[in-house]
């Protein structure tokens, strides 16, 4: 009987070993996180704040080389009630757009972007090579992809945070996950890549 | 015998009690999906009528199996069954199929007759032409719920084919929706108007409904298309009036100005090759 | 024909190199499964993805053609080196026909514990491997509802992201689909039905055994999918989202595939089995009804598992080599994979259902003490409900837009099953009409079944009219649905019958009080779960979301509670189980239940041939007013060898 007990006493222990490694590698990984930088700026009354992200045509390293992505990362933190600033230096090839309706720069201050100094309201649907969207803020902005000797353009806008702590998902509409169905698979639907979580608060 | 025999009477008036209690109940109880249009209200009924004619015939199975149960237990049988019935009995058995066959066959009928008056022309459509503006509430308004991964955006063809990101209806007036999906299988769910339809790509379905009550209420996706399927709902989509109802098509044509060159035309489905074309939704 | 005793030794003094490598089946099983996958890998991977053009985007985990042959190699290693293609290599290449020494041997006599770790084509030992397997599938899938749950105790994510909850979902769904469709076919049908209808052995026993060892390499597949980045289809899989999906889609429907193989290979082992190795004198009409029902349940899975294994197939080459069967940019159509998946997917629910009723029509008396009780129209009901579940599949499909005119007849069709299942309660309750119950613990289990096959079965009704089922399609009220009838009624039925079977399974039994306690605190917690979510998806509550409307939050909460309760309550009864049976072996009466069955006639353990005398004449299994067991044995006459059968 004692043989036994040892026997099930090292199952549960082979058993709590694998739900354990189940839970910290694979349930929620705790992802790296970039806070936004605090300005003494503020629009509307409201503290700005700054983020820099770059878009890439390949991310280079990890176990998927060759995916387009976000970097450094698609976890943001950004304080609630903030107007956030973001600056996105977008280095890829253009893949345009599904629909065409994502092209329009929407739930920015003002519905405007400023790509390369120059301010915009909407872009041709061919020439986006991804879209910062945060669907449930009804933020949505176009990044132009590059053309000729162009090495990368600069996106900025501003998009106002709610006051309430939340947890808001955001992705990118051009179907740009090359080699996938409709290009939406892939990066488009793994963490860390062209889908993101913004948490405010 | 005679405790058995009032045992047997308690789960009988205990049966018709909660039969009656139960149907009484539901008849005053708040039935999904409400009263936010027509089709709601017809799927409301429906499912009131279901559980009105359900109850009773559940709670007697139920109270037979309690009869076994608890009354074998404490008042236990003292005739034995006969040696013929033992093994079944033929006038109990057609009886009970009989029964059973009959109940089903009414709903049946009934859900077909609902089906027939209720939500008719759900489906493929089968015109290709978009409806013109309604000149009366009877008319229905077209609208269309385009899914994609992972947002719905609607198009409104009589009002010179606006996309936009917030379904808003006029109240009182027949709304024709027609869903479609650019890329995987999504479906369509505004719960309030009891509308569900699945937006399947290259496939134009068609559900009407009328919304009869003014308010914000929640679009989700109901058919998992991915990773963010459970965040692809919206707590803004609104029944408005026919005056807020304009101002907002006029709002929302100002803003669409910058793109509306770049819109494809209106169309039940949008195909293309995989390579996007201005003005074509790729596949 | 010679008289022979069966106690005489069969064993040669000097095993041979195929029986010696046969001790050791599991091991070589997955050496031959590591091979395989690296052979299959790198067959596709390089040479086949060089071809054609791999579907999925290389990763450094490698290619769709390289993991899909990787697994099929690794399953046909793992079968390979478990010694499944010695018998036709063999005879092949002109070996002898094996000997009844042989036979004996494969069908694990003297072989102790080891045979249950090896090939063998004993059905008991087949049986006890099953039940093993799919308690370990129900604890697994257990903990994934575990976590769902505790996810869904807030209305935004927090224990698991977007991407990990809908494999989580996925995983959780598909590995209880695989246990429940081998939950009472597995351990009972398989042990029990041989014993049951008189023979010493299945049709096909080599059959038989790969059946239960395709198990295996199904759930670890499946399980696999954790480290190529999990798949986001749920259990349904719908193209064109499981196009779009990473190498973990892939783990999916390979696992998918070799359960239909299993399915479809159990079904027609069983139909042979019942059709030409009854006992002389088991008539059909004397045919035990569990064994009626695990007739019709392998008619189901040999008809339908063949529709999956095709859709699942189509799959796979959409993902390798690009054919767009479900993508209507290719000329495809999503509808398809619906169509083919359903056309599965329904008959699988009642391949879930009919053995549990068999099952739980076959304990009835026993507890009752009065015969079956309209076993003719049971026996009915559950052809009926197999017929009917084959015209049914359109009623997933309501609101999907395909043409809405068929929609009344799927309506009446599978308003229509509600009369065979209604049969099952009349049969039920007539047996326990005036009967002296004895409210043994399966019998509470037997009661629970039917409590809650009934709320199942009444929310179907909301579910098959179309006007209702446009509020309540794709909702929790359709998850509460299912969980209702599979997990309240089979695993109900399934535990009941692991209760009622263990003594004469192992010899060993459980203890009683314990059990009554886990049976209400399971009963409870069940119902506290279910019902939170009927009412939770009237409200509107979609399934598969990890985030939902805050209104929703009460009732979810609620339901998580419930749910920790049932499962601390299920991980009892495996305590309970573990303890008692394997651990302290508390050793059981010869027949406790006083069943008039033939299994509870045969020596405990059963002999390794089942029958040291076969029975004279039969008779129906539930004579309890007369008192006459199911199986007389004559006078007693020395007996044949067990291995002359094969």
């Amino acid at each position: 009987m004692r043989s036994r007990i040892w026997i099930l006493v090292a199952g549960v222990v082979v058993a709590g070993v694998l739900v354990g490694f189940f839970v910290t590698r694979f349930l929620n990984p705790t992802p790296e996180q970039i806070t936004a930088t605090s300005t003494s700026a503020t629009i509307q009354g409201k503290p700005v704040v700054n983020f820099t992200l770059t878009t890439v045509g390949t991310i280079g390293y990890g176990p998927h080389p060759a995916w387009v992505s976000y970097l450094p990362t698609t976890y943001l933190k950004v304080p609630a009630g903030a107007v956030v600033h973001i600056t996105i230096d977008q280095q890829d090839s253009p893949s345009g757009l599904r629909n065409p309706y994502f092209s329009l720069v929407r739930g920015t201050v003002n519905n405007e972007m400023t790509v390369n100094g120059k301010v915009m309201q909407a872009l041709d649907p061919t020439t986006p090579a991804h879209t910062f969207t945060v669907p449930d803020l009804g933020v949505s902005v176009p990044l132009e992809g590059i053309s000729g000797s162009a090495t990368q353009n600069v996106v900025e806008f501003d998009f106002v945070v709610p006051d309430q702590k939340g947890l808001f998902r955001w992705q990118c509409f051009v179907p740009c996950g090359a080699g996938t169905l409709y290009g939406n698979g892939g990066p488009m639907q793994t963490l860390g890549y062209m889908a993101g979580e913004l948490q405010v608060g | 015998m005679r405790n058995r025999a009032t045992a047997t009477r308690v789960v009988l008036i205990v049966w018709i009690v909660a039969a009656v209690g139960g149907d009484v109940a539901l008849a005053f109880g708040p039935i999904p999906p409400g009263q936010a249009s027509d089709l709601a209200s017809s799927e409301s009924l429906t499912i009131l009528l279901l559980a009105e004619a359900a109850w009773p015939v559940f709670s007697a199975v139920l109270a037979a199996l309690f009869f076994t149960l608890v009354v074998n237990k404490i008042a236990p049988p003292t005739a034995e069954v006969s040696a013929s019935a033992l093994r079944g009995n033929t006038r109990v058995q057609t009886v009970w199929i009989v029964t059973t066959l009959v109940v089903v066959l009414s709903i049946a009928v009934y859900g077909t007759v609902a089906l027939a008056i209720d939500v008719p022309g759900t489906g493929i459509s089968t015109t290709s032409a978009s409806l013109p503006m309604p000149t009366s509430t009877d008319q229905p308004l077209e609208v269309q719920v385009i899914a994609q991964q992972w947002w719905f955006t609607y198009r409104y063809p009589a009002y010179g084919g606006i996309e936009t990101a917030q379904l808003v209806l006029p109240v009182n007036q027949k709304i024709q929706f027609h869903v479609t999906s650019l890329d995987v299988i999504h479906s369509f769910n505004f719960y309030a108007l009891g509308v569900k339809a699945d937006a399947v790509p290259l496939n134009d379905n068609v559900i009407t409904a009328t919304p009869t009550q003014v308010g914000t209420y929640r679009v989700q996706c109901t058919e998992l298309c991915g990773l963010w399927h459970g965040n692809m709902a919206d707590n803004t989509a609104m029944v408005v009036s026919a005056s807020d109802f304009s101002a907002w098509i006029q709002e929302q044509t100002a803003l669409d100005a910058p793109i509306m060159k770049y819109l494809p035309p209106y169309s039940h489905t949008y195909s293309g090759s995989n390579l996007p074309q201005p003005g074509v939704y790729a596949p | 024909m010679d008289v022979v005793s069966t106690a005489r030794p069969l064993m040669s003094a000097r095993p041979t190199l195929a029986r010696r490598l046969n001790e050791w089946g599991l091991l070589l099983g997955l050496i031959g499964a590591v091979i395989g996958f690296i052979a299959g890998y790198a067959l596709g991977s390089g040479a086949i993805s060089n071809f054609y053009g791999g579907g999925g985007e290389p990763t450094s985990l490698g290619s769709d053609p390289g993991i899909l042959l990787g697994y099929a190699m690794s399953a046909l290693g793992f079968l390979t080196g478990m010694g499944f293609l010695n018998y036709p290599i063999g005879r092949l290449l002109g070996a002898k026909r094996p000997t009844e020494e042989d036979n004996a041997y494969l069908h694990g006599e003297g072989g102790g514990l080891g045979r249950y770790f090896r090939m063998t084509t004993d059905h008991k030992v087949i049986g006890m491997q099953y039940l093993v397997m799919i308690l370990a599938f129900l604890f697994i899938g257990g903990l994934g509802a575990m976590f769902i749950r505790t996810e869904l105790l807030t209305p935004v994510p927090s224990v698991a992201n977007a991407q990990s909850y809908l494999t989580l979902v996925g995983l959780h769904s598909t590995l209880m689909i695989f246990m429940a469709s081998a939950a009472i076919m597995g351990p009972f049908a398989n042990y029990f039905l041989p014993i049951m209808i008189g023979t010493r052995n299945m049709a096909f026993p080599r059959l038989e055994a790969m059946t239960f060892w395709l198990l295996p390499p199904a759930g670890l597949i499946l399980l696999s999918t954790v480290f190529l980045g999990g798949f986001t289809t749920g259990w349904t899989g719908y193209a064109p989202l499981a196009d779009q999906n990473v190498l973990g889609m892939d783990s999916y429907l390979m696992g998918f595939a070799l359960i239909g193989l299993s399915i479809g290979l159990a079904g027609m082992n069983m139909i042979a089995t019942i059709m030409t190795m009854r006992a002389p004198g088991m008539a059909l009409s004397r045919m035990p009804v569990f064994v009626w029902s695990v007739l019709v349940t392998s008619f189901l899975g040999a008809l339908a598992a063949p529709a999956l294994i095709a859709a699942v197939l189509m799959e796979m080459f959409s993902r390798t080599y690009q054919a767009t069967f479900f993508i209507p940019a290719g000329g495809g159509s999503p509808y398809l994979w619906e169509n083919l998946f359903w056309f599965f997917g329904h008959p699988e629910v009642y391949i879930f259902m009919v053995p549990a009723f068999g099952l739980v029509m076959e304990m009835l008396p026993a507890f009752a003490r009065k015969p079956l009780w309209g076993r003719r129209v049971g026996i009915g009901g559950m052809v009926g409900v197999g017929v009917l579940s084959f015209v049914v599949w359109q009623h997933h499909l309501f609101v999907s837009g395909i043409a809405p005119s068929l929609r009344p007849f799927y309506m009446f069709s599978t308003e229509m099953i509600s009369v065979p299942t209604g049969i099952i309660y009349l049969v039920a309750l007539g047996t326990l009409w005036r009967a002296h119950t004895r409210f043994s613990t399966p019998m509470l289990f037997i009661f629970a079944f039917f409590f809650n096959f009934l709320i199942g079965g009444f929310t179907g009704v909301f579910l098959s009219d179309v006007p209702s089922d446009f509020t309540l399609h794709a909702s929790y009220f359709v998850q509460a649905h299912f969980h209702y009838t599979i997990m309240g009624g089979e695993v109900f039925a399934l535990m009941g019958a692991i209760v009622y079977y263990l003594p004469k399974m192992t010899g060993r039994t459980m203890d009683i009080r314990l059990l009554r306690f886990q049976f209400w605190a399971v009963f409870i917690t069940f119902n506290g779960t279910f019902i939170s979510l009927i009412a939770v998806g009237i409200m509107g509550m979609t399934r598969r979301v990890i985030s939902y409307a805050a209104y929703l939050q009460p009732l979810n909460d609620s339901a998580t509670i419930f749910a920790y309760g049932l499962g601390l309550s299920m991980a009892l009864f495996l305590g309970i189980l573990i303890w008692e049976v394997v651990i302290k072996q508390r050793v059981a009466a010869f027949n406790p239940w006083e069943s008039l069955g033939v299994e509870w006639q045969v020596p405990t353990p059963v002999p390794t041939f089942n029958f040291d005398r076969m029975p004279v004449s039969w008779s129906l299994p539930d004579n309890y007013d007369t008192g006459k067991p199911a199986a007389d044995f004559g006078p007693t006459v020395p007996a044949l060898s067990g291995a002359e059968h094969e």
